[in-house]
């Protein structure tokens, strides 16, 4: 199939009446095909084609389970570049308007504010952290590792944890795969020593704040992926030693 | 990339005096050197280093030259590193992992850990009078000017109606209110009324009063759009980066109109209309029309009466 998008107009004009379609977005019917008089232009097709996203609906109450299996799903599918990949307006489209999108966004966040998880809201965040696909695909993207046998091992440890998974990505961390994979590294390394009963989040957050100010006056992205991770890790075992010791 | 950081070693800066006069870095390019071809952006940097004691770390292999290029946009970072021997590198950028910008900053970096990192005769004497510095792999030694590569013109291209977002108004009172700084667009807050009827109009007859309505929402807003653009040129702003500024300003250009040089020579209204492709004339003959088509049809009755 062929990615499609909405104009800009569209996207403006269902983003401003989001509030009276809001009981829309629960059925399954594509409701937005007939939502715009005859004659107004409100969408286009690229002319990149793409596999059909083919989600993973296991139906578990916690629904974030399946988020790791679909981002790799919709990664394999949507073979686009990150330039195509920052198009809010083809996001929005595919939310809406295909079958197979829309049946996983009703499925997975019927219960969030379509404004957020069916648009883009803002730059950067909206991407990987707000609309419901795009989040799937960057999370898959931004760990994709192609040197290693299984090329979503990083996914699936970012995936984990998606709190975590959030501060790993709240910071440029996001923007260069050396740092994603060292700290990835790291993080699996660190779990394998304190055990799976102990949480980590508080651990990173401050082990965190120490990466960023060294970060502040060196280019982490020099680095390669093996330093990343032994200065992670060492962090991550001081900032857990000092937390015990108080 | 914040230049304005308190490292904890001296750092050859433009703007610092960590180092004497004498010593000076950058890593810069010509614009117009700058080749696109089928996959790369490939921008041919040359690196200028006045400074023996970063020289000799360079040629030793304990200090590198590195530029680091960022497209924020598409959550792209890379370190591109100098061959140790070379002042110039071509810096090829993957086009289609980049997006809006790209910023462009050189950096010398300390290639491995050092205990004892000194320039003698370069550091400045006033600070750091036979001091060394241990330094760490990848901290920073001397940094460059930060450049911005404009990369995607093609919004620059779109219909001028394109930079302004209609949206309702659910923060006040006004029945219609423009906002320059939330987005990359002029955001246009339209009342509940005011709303719905902009989108009856708009589709009215496949889109037939169109430009009538640019006339009524548009046009007013792009006046105050320009005056906010000539007052930057006065008194700098903000704005500068939005899209809508630099798409106002493109389009100018294409009209002959340089505002950064002829702001104080042109009416605002003028230019607006001059933008809007004539939407003085054409919106009011979009009305005419309309009522034309509606005398012939016989459905017209004369109800109005004079203000």
């Amino acid at each position: 199939m062929y990615l499609g998008f909405f104009t800009e107009d569209a996207y403006d004009r269902l983003l401003d009446a989001v509030e009276e379609n809001k009981d829309k977005y629960l059925e399954p019917d594509n409701w937005v095909s007939t939502y715009f008089a005859k004659g107004v232009e409100w969408c286009g097709i690229s002319s990149q084609e793409v596999n059909k996203f083919d989600p993973w609906l296991s139906g578990s109450k916690d629904k974030s389970e399946d988020d790791c299996i679909n981002a790799i799903r919709l990664h394999e599918a949507f073979k686009i570049t990150p330039l195509q990949a920052t198009n809010k307006y083809m996001w929005a489209y595919m939310c809406h308007i295909d079958d197979d999108c829309r049946k996983y966004m009703r499925y997975r966040w019927s219960d969030s504010k379509p404004e957020q998880r069916y648009f883009v809201p803002g730059e950067g965040m909206g991407l990987y952290y707000f609309n419901g696909l795009s989040r799937l695909w960057w999370w898959a993207h931004l760990t994709y590792d192609p040197d290693s046998k299984d090329h979503y091992t990083l996914t699936r440890i970012l995936f984990e944890n998606q709190m975590l998974g959030k501060d790993i990505l709240d910071t440029l961390n996001r923007t260069n795969f050396k740092r994603m994979k060292g700290i990835l590294l790291a993080i699996q390394e660190f779990k394998g020593m304190v055990g799976p009963n102990e949480g980590i989040t508080d651990y990173f957050r401050e082990c965190k704040k120490e990466l960023n100010h060294y970060a502040a006056i060196s280019i982490f992205d020099y680095l390669d992926f093996e330093d990343i991770k032994k200065i992670t890790l060492e962090t991550l075992i001081k900032v857990r030693d000092q937390a015990k010791k108080e | 990339m914040s230049l304005n950081i308190d490292y904890p070693n001296p750092v050859l800066s433009i703007d610092g005096d960590d180092y004497n006069e004498d010593c000076t870095f950058d890593v810069s390019f010509k614009e117009e050197e700058i080749v696109v071809d089928e996959d790369n952006i490939i921008i041919p940097a040359v690196c200028d280093l006045q400074c023996n004691g970063l020289s000799d770390l360079i040629k030793q292999g304990k200090a590198v030259i590195v530029v680091l290029i960022s497209s924020s946009a598409s959550f792209y970072r890379r370190a591109f590193e100098f061959d140790s021997a070379e002042l110039t590198k071509e810096i090829k950028v993957p086009k289609f992992d980049v997006r809006k910008n790209i910023d462009f900053c050189g950096y010398i970096l300390a290639k491995e850990d050092m205990k004892s990192f000194r320039c003698d005769g370069d550091f400045n004497d006033l600070y750091f009078k036979n001091m060394s510095f241990p330094v760490r792999k990848a901290d920073v030694l001397a940094q460059g000017q930060l450049r911005t590569i404009p990369i995607d013109d093609s919004e620059l291209e779109k219909p001028i109606s394109s930079i302004f977002s209609i949206q309702r108004n659910t923060h006040s009172d006004a029945e219609i209110e423009s906002n320059f700084d939330v987005d990359e667009k002029i955001v246009v807050y339209l009342s509940e009324r005011l709303n719905q009827l902009y989108y009856d109009i708009k589709d009215f007859n496949n889109g037939a009063l169109h430009r009538y309505l640019n006339g009524i929402i548009a046009y007013p807003v792009l006046i105050e759009g320009i005056a906010k653009m000539c007052d930057h040129y006065r008194n700098g702003s903000e704005y500068s980066e939005k899209r809508w500024f630099k798409t106002i300003d493109h389009k100018l250009k294409a009209l002959g109109v340089n505002l950064e040089e002829e702001h104080e020579n042109h009416s605002y209204t003028e230019l607006a209309d001059k933008l809007l492709g004539g939407i003085a004339y054409d919106g009011l003959l979009s009305v005419k029309n309309t009522i034309d088509e509606e005398t012939n049809g016989g459905e017209y009755i004369n109800t109005g009466g004079v203000d």
